[in-house]
This record gives C-alpha cells, structure tokens and sequence, in this order.
C-alpha cells in the first residue's frame, strides 16, 4: 500500500471529550506555530487558552495534551519524542514531560501533530485514534492490569501507545504514562488519565509519511547534527556504552551523588551500582526510542531476567539515596514502578522521605535505609494505593505537610528533586528552585556543566543565573521542536570554537561573561532543522527568543495558579546542613542567586513575570 | 461586659515590658532558681545584633550563658533533628532554663527543646491537647517584635504539629524597646492581622469571660491605634513597643479559648500554599464577622469597645454597634492597601482546594468549627464580597 504524504506538518489538533464521548479536529493557526514551534511551547498555548486558572487537576475540566514536533517522523537525528502538557495533581502547576515511545510515531503518522483530551468519562474506556478519528472503546478487560499487560492488549490495534497503570487508575499523584517502555514520568499525568476514566491511547499509524518542506536543507542539516553527536565524547562514548549511569561516578567524585536522602555527596560503594559496572557484570544491549543516534538506553540482564537498565535517576533514588547498593535490587524496584506506572524519581524520593520521617519518630512504617526487603512492598502498596501505599501516593510534599519533615522533605514546589545534590553545584540549586515544573534537573541540567565538565565554577555564583536562563530556553525550544535533550552536549561543545578554548579560559569567560560566551555554540542546527521542515524561516536568535517566550508562558501560568518568590526555594536542608562528605558543610546560596535570575528573567522582585515583559514576548494577559 | 456563671482563665506569664526590661532577665531566672540559660536565637536576630544586645545586658548579673545557639533555622515550625540536637546540648552543658530571643520559629524550637528536657521519651508522643502532664523548666521569651501573637501562647507547632498545653506559656515575657526592630510594611500588617484574628476570635465567641475581654480588648485596642502608623513609619518606637505588647496580650487570651474559623482556616491555608498566615486570615477575618450577621448569630457589641474607645463606643447608638465594629474593621484592613488581598481568588487559592481546608480546619478546632461553615466563609472569601 502506498503511504499517503505529509509536506512539512499536517497543523491538525485532535480534541477530545471524554464526557460526552465526542471529537472535534482544529487547525493550529500559523501565528502559534511559529511563536511556539510545536510540542511543549504549541501544547502550552493551547491550554493557555483553553484551560480556566484553578481547575481541579483531578477534575473534568483539567486538559491533557500530547504535543508531537515538527521533526516526530521526519528521521532527524533523535527526534522519537514526544511531548504531554497538563496541570499536575502532584504540584497543582502546569507540568510537562517528553517521551521517547512509539506513540509519538503513530499519532504522527496517522496524520495528527496533537491530541487534547478533556472531560471524564463515566466508565473505563480507551481510545483509538486513525486518520479518520477516534473510537471510544470499552476498557473493561484491560482496567487494573499492569502497564506492561494492557499494553500488549492495545497495541494489538496500532502501531503506538500511551497507556497508564494501576497507581494512575487509583490517583497515585506520580503516576506516570508509559510508551513502549519509555514514559511521560513527572508530575502525575498518569493519575490525569486515571481521574479521566482513560486507560490508554491507541494510534493506528503508518498511514502518512512525513516529509520535509525543504529536504536538501534537512539533510544537510541532518549529516551536521549526526556528525557533532558521533564526535561528542559524551553522547557518542560515555552515554553510548554506559547509558546514564555513567553520571553515577562522574557524580560521585564531584560530591553530588545524593547518599541516605540528601544527607551524603559521595559513597565508597557508588561504584557497585555505577553504569561502568553494569557494562561489566550485566551484558547490556542497546534499547532506544526511535530514531535514535545516542543509544544511551539498553537492557541487560538482572536477576536471570533481560530487563530495562535503571536510568541515572531510578538509580540515584534508589540507590545511594536509599543506602542501597545492589543493582538487582533497584532494578526490582524499577520493574514495580514499571507495571504500575510510577515515577521512579517521585517514587524514590518519597520513600526516602519515609525511611528518615520513620527514623526520626515522625511517621510509622518498616522502611529502612540500607534495607532493601520492605521497599518493594511499600512500591506496591503506592501503586495499588494499599496500607501506608495510600498516602506515600501523596508525594512527600504532601506527607511532610501532614506529618512534619518539611526540611527533610526532598522537593520544589511538590515535585521530588532528581539525583543531584546541589550543595555541590550552586548553578543546580538554582536552577531547582526556579524550574517551572519544579524540582526537575532537565529544565537547565547545570550540575552537568558544574560537576562533570568544569566549565562552572560549582562553588560560586557568578554567571549561573545568565547560563540558566539561556539554557533553560534552549530545552524549551529543544522539548518543541521535538528533540532529545542529549543533542545539547554537541550542540553546545562540538562547535570549534568553545572546542578550541583551554578549561580555564571558557570557565572565566562563562562566569564572568556568560551572556557573550554563550554564543560560541552552534544552536543554528535546531533552527534549521525546524525551517527545512516547515518551510518558514527561523533563525538561532529568533528560536532562542521563542524559547524565552515558552518559558515565561509557563511560568505566567504557574503564578495564576499562585506561584511566586516563596515558592522559588529549595528543601530546607540543602539550605542550612551541609553534606557530610563536604568538610567545609557548604549550602546553596539561593538568596544570592534569586534576585539576578528575576532580573534576567525579567520578573519582578516577587517573581512575576512583568507586564513589559509580556508585550515584549507578546504574550496575551489574562 | 458579661459576667458567666463560671468560667476559668489562665495566665501563666509574667510581662516585663518597657526600658531596661532587659536587665530584669537575671532576677527572673534567680525567682525560677535558674541561672544558667541555654540561648536561642535566628541568624536574622544575630545579624541584626540583636543577641549582643542581650548579653550585654546580663554583664552585671550572675548569670552565666550556657550555650548560645545562634543558627535556629527560619521555618515556620520547629524542626526534630534541630531541637533533638539542642536538647543535647542543654543537657551537656547543664543548662537549667532557656531563653528564645525573636520570632515564631524559635520560640517553637525553644518550646520543642523544653518539652524534651523536661520530659521522657520522644518529643513526638507529646504533640496534642493537654498531653503534657508536668511543668517545664523555666522559659523566657524576648520579644524582636517579628511575631503574631502565638509566641506568648500555649501552643508550638513541632514539626506540622500542633502542641497544645498551658506549660508551653513563656514564664516571663519580655519586650524591651532595645530589642524590638521594625518590621517590612508588609510583615507588620501580616504579624497584626495573626494577633488581631487571635485577639478577635478570643472575645468574640459567646462562651467568653471577662479576663479574657480584658486582655483581647487592650490587644484589638493597641492594634487599631498602632498599625497604621507604623505601616506608614516603621521605625516608631512606640508604635513598635505598643504592637508587640498587643500580640503578648493576644496569645494570652487565644490560649484560654478554642481556634475559631479564621485562625483555623488561616493556618490551614497558610501550610498548603505556603502564603504567609496573616495574609489568609487579613483576608478571612472581616468576612467571617458579616458572616455571622448573615447567619443571624451575635457578635459582642464589646468588639466596638475594644476598636474605639468608651467614647466612640458610647457614641454609637446601640443597634447600630455591631454593624459599626464591622465597618470599622473592614476599613482598617481597607486602610492597609495593597498589603493584604481582598479575596483568596487575588491569593491564587485555589477554589478546588476548598474542601480540604474545611476539613483541615474543622479537625484544627476539634469539631468546633463545622466543615459546612468553613465551605460557605471560603467561598464569600473566594471573591471577597460577603
């Protein structure tokens, strides 16, 4: 059969109601396209303008939307991702995510660039969706079945899936939403679709084939982009070979690694749960989203089993977090969290919020550090919202608002911080206090130009605030174009510029400069990979402007809901205790940080976005 | 004023207020057969120089300073892993009382570390109503002004957790020009407003006794007459000395009555979104008094009293003193401007929320405030028309 053809995007929108069972198809009007590229920056502005301020995000009214960029289908270099936009029932502000599972593909392909779901419907169903529409179907057979489970079900009907599992079902509020086995992990969107009677999604695919406006320009484009991946040290080395548990040493040496709930910075035994020991005692092989050309995902065998390896995150939380250093353990835990449908970075944080609550006399439980036995039950318990499950479902904000803990409690603005002790970099500590969707390590990823490349002093605050902002608008124009965010290390180290700058000469000029010197990198191949698609012109300086846009969009929406400066803040023991590992008990200091952050930002003292800073991004007030 | 058939008061603390209320400390400890305090103070206090103040207060005396602790962290409840290591270091340096210079934070450490001392066990198993049993060691608390009326109470809040108990009054409370500082604009309306709700609430019920309108009335009154001015000037002394003598007043008559719907519903509020206290209950408290009206129930004409005076009070004809008390009070937040919010919608509370609070509050009150009460006030609030 021959495929029909799309030339650059097909501009339409799916929009779905659960509660009347109901579809309806818009076009994205071309000024938004071009404002907002695609994905999370196009998914943003649609609920912008759909969403009411102070939906219940577990009620009808909340609006999901998975959001595919333009390149989704294209064959760019690691462009199999997808992005999610809602408001989390876990921090009650707009979160995102992106995924790298088939689902991407097959909405794609089947001739819609998204989907928006509101409502809820009065019984479990699941929807498919082709070129023609969408079916509701009865989700009777597949409801309370593990995600691994009701997906092979789904997928009998199409090429891609999202598909939530028993912890979205019973309203976990970090449930996640899974894709093949990659998922949209932070914020609870699975407990979204749990709330929405909606189990899973289901795309025909393979119905249209994606084109590029402009194909020579794409293929050049392509040839560079590929070229800057496979000669980057870390993409096409330490994450091709290691994976992400790579970071586990690189982690442990700069003092980062988080040990017994943020109480540490380094480990004698990091090493046993370290990605270079999993290379050597668990015969790995690759397992990527697809297309890919880092291939830093791969299965390997744990307990007889071939499974998933554990990323840097689940390890992290699981592991050293947890004081537990056997790998066959955290990947039990990661294969719970797997059929249930559980964010192993939320779920891991949690758990070591109970481990210290219930040391400290604060919280009853049998969960231990160092003890492995108890957490795979608690794990299920969460997922199936069973015993103490029930409320470590909550998140630890949650918990430690009810039972106390609060200092210990390892979040930002409710969402679990990742893996990296920021006490160890500053620019990180930033960078988790102002994140929009809270405690998310993507949204600058500074601890890895801090503690891995030396680029940043870790220890002082100079040019952190300029960095995180420039790097923050890139992820948002990388998570709409649809990219992968390992394309940065490339995109900001291969050009020959920064390549041919001594350590110290880039370090000076990033602290003291950043603004200027962030310029030596080639961020030219995202723009132009997004222009050959489209046919319509962008350029670096342009895209870099859209990214900001997409950023204060955001964060506008989050203050609407009541985000401010007290809310801009980090857990209160990366503020006042010192890691042990650290003689000098150093903390951040994010009151220095706070108010240069605001002004480049151009917020106000409190955090708000200013109104001249709206005109000028041409953001709508509301 | 009325006069019930029976009723109880209690005040455990002594106030020592005005110049050189410092230099009493020594002679206070000495009555409580103490001498050797462990100090507690915020790093805010140290930095402002506060606590070398203190000291040398006590350079005459035969007072000898166990420890001082100058790094209480500045969260809004006391912290286990902080006051356990405190109460450690009571113990190894022999301290026998302690002293809490500042705000809320450190006087619940300080209580916190008191309760540990003084008790068996872990300081945990004491959170509640009346679950303390026997008397603490001596305590005195040295008011900065950064504080809303709770300090000078019988509670603390451990960890998220309300202690309730009349041996958490500060033996001796003192509030010394020298340590009282100024406050933002913005802090001192929202401390005001913590005291005035406490200090309101506390006489407004029906089941209220005459010591207890004493002590509420005096606070509404130095409220009324003091915030203004120093919203406008916060560096006014008297204005500064007066507002804190207000809040002590305010925690002392809160201690002898049950939270009412605004202060439950304020501190319910305040920990989910983490907005500051006063600014919920600025926002909750003239709405709750037009609530009442609404619902038919009496409010004390006595709150008239209290706002103006004996003769602004006299001047109004009777039928008209509730109404009055509540226009007046209305416009004195009016008054503060944009400091305080007019609605929870303009606080970005959020509406579907609600429910929660209620429930939040009810159980805060024992019951005492009905869920469906707090529903129907938070909804009034949600647009801030009643």
């Amino acid at each position: 059969m021959v495929m029909k053809e799309i030339t650059g995007t097909s501009n339409k929108i799916l929009e779905v109601d659960l509660t009347t069972q109901k579809f309806s198809v818009f076009d994205i009007p071309e000024k938004d396209r071009k404002m907002y590229l695609g994905g999370k920056g196009l998914g943003l502005k649609l609920l912008y303008d759909r969403m009411a301020v102070g939906v219940d995000p577990l009620g009808p009214d909340n609006i999901i939307a998975f959001m595919m960029g333009v390149l989704m289908g294209t064959g760019a270099s690691c462009s199999g991702r997808f992005a999610a936009v809602t408001k989390s029932p876990l921090t009650g502000i707009m979160t995102s995510a992106s995924c790298g599972g088939p689902f991407g593909m097959a909405l794609k392909t089947s001739g819609w660039d998204g989907l928006l779901i509101k409502g809820k419907s009065a019984k479990p169903v699941y929807l498919y969706i082709d070129s023609k529409g969408v079916q509701f179907r009865d989700a009777k057979t597949i409801w309370g079945k593990e995600i691994r489970k009701a997906q092979d079900v789904v997928l009998k009907e199409g090429s891609g899936a999202v598909v939530i599992g028993p912890a979205g079902e019973n309203l976990v509020r970090f449930a996640n939403i899974c894709s093949g086995h990659r998922f949209l992990g932070r914020g609870g969107m699975g407990a979204v679709l749990g709330a929405k009677n909606l189990k899973a999604v289901v795309a025909k695919g393979q119905e249209y084939k994606i084109l590029p406006v402009k194909s020579k320009k794409f293929e050049k484009t392509k040839k560079r982009s590929t070229k800057y991946i496979n000669q980057n040290p870390i993409t096409s080395n330490q994450y091709r070979i290691f994976g992400t548990n790579s970071h586990v040493m690189l982690s442990n040496k700069a003092g980062i690694l988080p040990v017994r709930n943020f109480t540490g910075g380094s480990h004698g035994e990091a090493a046993k749960v370290s990605g270079e020991r999993i290379v050597a005692k668990h015969n790995p092989k690759f397992s990527t989203c697809k297309p890919c050309t880092i291939l830093c995902g791969h299965k390997a065998t744990f307990n007889g089993e071939e499974r998933s390896v554990p990323e840097f995150e689940t390890t992290g939380l699981f592991g050293p977090n947890l004081e537990i250093f056997d790998p066959n353990a955290i990947s039990d835990f990661n294969e719970i969290c797997t059929d249930m449908g559980m964010d192993t970075i939320s779920a891991g944080g949690t758990i070591a919020w109970a481990m210290e609550a219930t040391e400290k006399g604060l919280f009853k439980s049998d969960l231990k550090f160092g003890s492995p036995k108890e957490v795979a039950q608690t794990l299920t318990d969460i997922g199936k919202a069973k015993g103490i499950g029930k409320e470590l479902g909550m998140g630890s904000r949650w918990l430690s608002k009810k039972y106390g803990g609060e200092d210990f409690a390892m979040h930002v603005k409710g969402l679990e911080i990742a893996a990296y002790d920021p006490r160890g970099a500053f620019g990180q500590g930033l960078s988790f206090a102002v994140a929009n969707r809270g405690g998310c390590h993507l949204s600058s990823a500074f601890f890895s130009l801090e503690a891995y490349l030396h680029m940043y002093q870790p220890y002082t605050t100079w040019g952190k605030a300029s960095y995180t902002e420039f790097a923050e608008n890139c992820f948002d124009v990388v998570n709409s174009l649809h990219i992968c965010q390992f394309t940065a290390f490339p995109v900001f180290l291969e050009p020959p510029i920064i390549k041919m700058l001594p350590t110290v000469v880039l370090n000076i000029s990033l602290s003291t400069m950043a603004p200027l010197a962030i310029w030596f990198m080639d961020l030219s191949v995202w723009s132009r990979y997004w222009s050959s698609v489209t046919g319509h012109r962008l350029n670096m300086w342009k895209m870099l402007k859209i990214g900001k846009r997409i950023h204060v969009l955001e964060r506008y929406m989050n203050t609407r809901e009541g985000i401010a400066r007290k809310d801009d803040t980090l857990p209160g023991r990366l503020l006042n205790e010192g890691r042990v590992s650290d003689p000098k008990h150093r903390t951040v200091p994010l009151e220095k940080m706070l108010p240069k952050y605001y002004k480049v930002r151009g917020y106000d003292e409190n955090g708000i976005p200013r109104d001249r800073t709206l005109r000028k991004l041409k953001i709508e007030k509301k | 004023m009325q006069l019930p058939e029976s009723y109880v008061f209690f005040s455990q603390p002594k106030i020592n207020s005005g110049k050189n209320a410092l230099e009493h400390i020594y002679v206070e400890l000495a009555s409580m057969d103490a001498r050797k305090p462990l100090v507690l103070a915020s790093r805010q206090v140290a930095e402002q120089g506060l606590t070398k103040k203190f000291i040398k207060s006590l350079y005459d005396s035969n007072v000898i300073i166990g420890s001082l602790y100058e790094e209480v962290y500045p969260y809004h409840y006391a912290c286990i892993s902080q006051l356990n290591d405190l109460a450690e270091l009571f113990r190894a340096r022999g301290c026998d009382s302690i002293i809490a210079i500042g705000g809320g934070s450190v006087v619940d450490l300080a209580k916190g570390v008191n309760i540990a001392v003084s008790n068996e066990g872990s300081v945990m198993d004491y959170a509640g109503e009346n679950v303390l049993r026997k008397r603490l060691k001596p305590f005195v608390y040295v008011s900065t002004g950064q504080c809303g009326g709770t300090e000078t109470s019988n509670e603390a809040y451990i960890e998220n957790r309300r202690f309730v108990s009349d041996f958490l009054f500060p033996d001796v409370i003192v509030l010394d020009n020298r340590m009282i500082t100024s406050l933002t604009r913005q802090r001192a309306a929202e401390a005001a407003m913590v005291a005035l709700t406490a200090a309101i609430e506390s006489c407004a019920v029906p089941y209220n006794n005459p010591m207890n309108d004493l002590y509420a009335n005096v606070a509404i009154n130095f409220i009324y007459e003091n915030l203004h001015g120093v919203v406008k000037k916060p560096k006014i002394t008297h204005g500064n000395l007066a507002l804190a003598n207000a809040y002590a007043m305010a925690g002392i008559a809160f201690s002898n009555i049950p939270p009412g719907i605004v202060y439950s519903l304020g501190i319910a509020i305040a920990r989910d979104t983490g907005l500051p206290r006063g600014k919920c209950m600025g926002c909750l408290l003239p709405l709750s008094l037009e609530y009442r009206v609404m619902k038919h129930e009496s409010i004390r004409s006595e709150l008239l009293y209290a706002l103006l005076g004996i003769e602004g009070y006299c001047r109004v004809p009777e039928k008209d003193r509730t109404q009055t008390s509540i226009a007046i009070l209305r416009q004195f937040v009016n008054d503060l401007g944009d400091i305080l919010p007019k609605s929870l919608k303009d606080m970005h509370v959020s509406r579907y929320k609600f429910e929660e609070y209620s429930r939040m509050a009810s159980e805060m009150s024992k019951k005492r405030v009905s869920q469906q009460d707090c529903m129907q006030l938070l909804d009034i609030a949600w647009e801030g028309i009643a």
